[in-house]
C-alpha cells in the first residue's frame, strides 16, 4: 500500500514537472513570436473560418497572422511584387520593408466575386473608405494565364496593377478575390483575408491594423524603429556613425575628463 | 527586369519599372527607360524622373536610364563608353538637377555601351545622407546589364 502511494507521488511530481516545462517552453515561444511583430492573439471569432474565396459563402475576416487556411503559421515576408503592367512595362513594387502602408489585392478577370471589386475600385480609393497614403497593388495572374484585354477594359484608370503568377505564389493565395495588408516599415503581412466588397475590405483593414498595433504604442515596434532610422539618416547620422558608439555615459565621460 | 537589352537586379524592396512608351506617330522612334528608386514611384513620371523627385524624402534616391537614338552613338557627348557603375561623392552637385529641388543632388552622365547610347540621371535626396545614399546607388548600378540590339524604333 506504502508503495503504491510512493509511486503515485513519484508519478504525480513527474507529471507535475512536464507540465512546467511545457508552460515554460510554450512562454519562450510565445516570446519569440513577439519578438518578430507576430500577434497571436487570435480572437475567438477567428478561430473558425477560412481565407478561401468569397463565393464560398463564408463570412469574410481577415485573418490575424498566425492563423493561416491549412493550420498555425507565422506572418509571412511580404515579398516584393514583381511581373508586367497591361502595357507590357516591367515592374517589380518595393514591399520589404513597405514605405508606406499597403493592401495588396489579389484579383482576377475571371472571377464572378471579382467583378463588383474592379467595378467600384475608382470610388472606393477616391471615398475615403481607406486611410489617405495606402497604397493599393492590384495583383493578376501572369500574361499566360490571364486576360489581358479584358483586364484593361476592367481596370480603373491609374489603378496600380500588376500581373504576376509569382506574387500569387509568394503569398500563397488560394484563390481572388484575396486580400493582404503590410504595415508601413514592416516586411511581414499583418492580416490576409478575403471580402466581397470594398467596404468589408476596409473593415477589415482596420481590425488588422488594431491587432499589429500595441495597446497604448504609436506604432508597430517595427514601424517605430523604421521610422527612428530614417531621420537619423536624414540628420547625417548613418549606420556606423561614431556617435552611435559613445565610450561611456555621459556623466562617466565628464568624470573622467575633470581627472 | 529585363526587355529590350536592359537586365536589371533590383535590389530588395526598390520600386522599378522598364517601359518604352508607345509612337505617338509612325514617324515617332521611342527608347527604352528604366527608373528605379528606393520608394514609391508615383504613377505619372516624367522621363527624368520628374513627378517622383517631388516626393522625395532625405532617404531615398532616384535613378534613370535612358536609351538616344542610333545617331546619337557616333556623337561627341556620348563619346565615353562603358555605363557608369561606381559613382562618387564629388560626382553630385545641386546644379546637375533637372529641376533644383532644395537639398536634392544630382548626376547625369552621357555614354555609350554595348553600341547604344545611354544617359544615366541619378537623385540623392539629401546631402547628409550622401555616403549611404551613393552606397545604395552604386549597389544597384552594378546590377544593370546592357547588351546590342539588333535596333530600336
Amino acid at each position: 500500500m506504502a508503495a503504491v502511494v510512493v509511486v503515485e507521488a513519484v508519478a504525480i511530481a513527474l507529471l507535475t514537472l512536464l507540465v512546467a516545462g511545457l508552460l515554460r517552453s510554450h512562454a519562450e515561444m510565445l516570446r519569440a513570436l513577439h519578438r518578430l511583430g507576430v500577434d497571436v492573439a487570435v480572437g475567438e471569432d477567428q478561430q473558425t473560418g477560412h481565407a478561401g474565396p468569397a463565393s464560398h459563402g463564408h463570412a469574410p475576416r481577415l485573418l490575424s497572422i498566425g492563423d493561416r487556411p491549412g493550420g498555425q503559421r507565422g506572418g509571412q515576408a511580404a515579398a516584393d511584387i514583381s511581373g508586367v503592367t497591361v502595357q507590357g512595362e516591367a515592374i517589380q513594387v518595393g514591399m520589404a520593408p513597405a514605405e508606406q502602408p499597403t493592401l495588396v489585392a489579389f484579383l482576377s478577370s475571371g472571377c464572378g466575386t471579382c467583378g463588383p471589386l474592379w467595378q467600384a475600385m475608382s470610388d472606393a480609393m477616391t471615398s475615403g473608405l481607406f486611410k489617405e497614403g495606402l497604397r493599393v497593388v492590384v495583383v493578376t495572374r501572369s500574361p499566360e494565364e490571364e486576360s489581358v484585354s479584358a483586364l484593361r477594359s476592367m481596370m480603373p484608370k491609374g489603378a496600380l496593377v500588376v500581373l504576376s503568377s509569382q506574387a500569387w505564389a509568394d503569398y500563397s493565395v488560394p484563390g481572388s478575390p484575396y486580400f493582404a495588408y503590410v504595415a508601413a516599415g514592416s516586411s511581414i503581412v499583418q492580416g490576409e483575408g478575403t471580402g466581397r466588397s470594398w467596404e468589408q475590405v476596409a473593415d477589415l483593414l482596420s481590425r488588422a491594423e488594431a491587432d499589429a498595433t500595441p495597446a497604448g504604442a504609436g506604432g508597430g515596434g517595427r514601424q517605430r524603429e523604421a521610422h527612428v532610422d530614417a531621420e537619423l539618416m536624414a540628420a547625417g547620422v548613418w549606420p556606423g556613425h561614431r556617435s552611435l558608439y559613445p565610450k561611456g555615459l555621459p556623466g562617466e565621460q565628464r568624470g573622467q575628463q575633470r581627472s | 527586369m529585363s526587355g529590350w537589352g536592359i537586365d536589371a537586379a533590383i535590389p530588395a524592396g526598390w520600386d522599378a519599372r522598364l517601359y518604352r512608351r508607345v509612337p505617338g506617330d509612325a514617324m515617332e522612334q521611342t527608347f527604352p527607360v528604366l527608373h528605379a528608386a528606393n520608394f514609391p514611384l508615383p504613377a505619372n513620371r516624367g522621363d527624368f524622373g520628374s513627378g517622383a523627385v517631388e516626393v522625395m524624402g532625405p532617404t531615398h534616391l532616384f535613378v534613370s536610364l535612358l536609351e538616344y537614338g542610333d545617331a546619337s552613338v557616333s556623337t561627341p557627348l556620348f563619346a565615353k563608353y562603358g555605363m557608369p557603375k561606381r559613382l562618387s561623392p564629388q560626382d553630385f552637385r545641386p546644379d546637375q538637377l533637372q529641376r533644383p529641388i532644395p537639398g536634392q543632388l544630382g548626376v547625369q552622365r552621357f555614354f555609350t555601351d554595348s553600341g547604344r547610347a545611354f544617359c544615366l540621371y541619378a537623385v540623392l535626396g539629401s546631402y547628409a545622407a550622401r555616403l549611404m545614399l551613393i552606397g545604395r546607388l552604386n549597389a544597384a548600378l552594378a546590377g544593370i546589364t546592357l547588351t546590342a540590339i539588333g535596333g530600336v524604333g
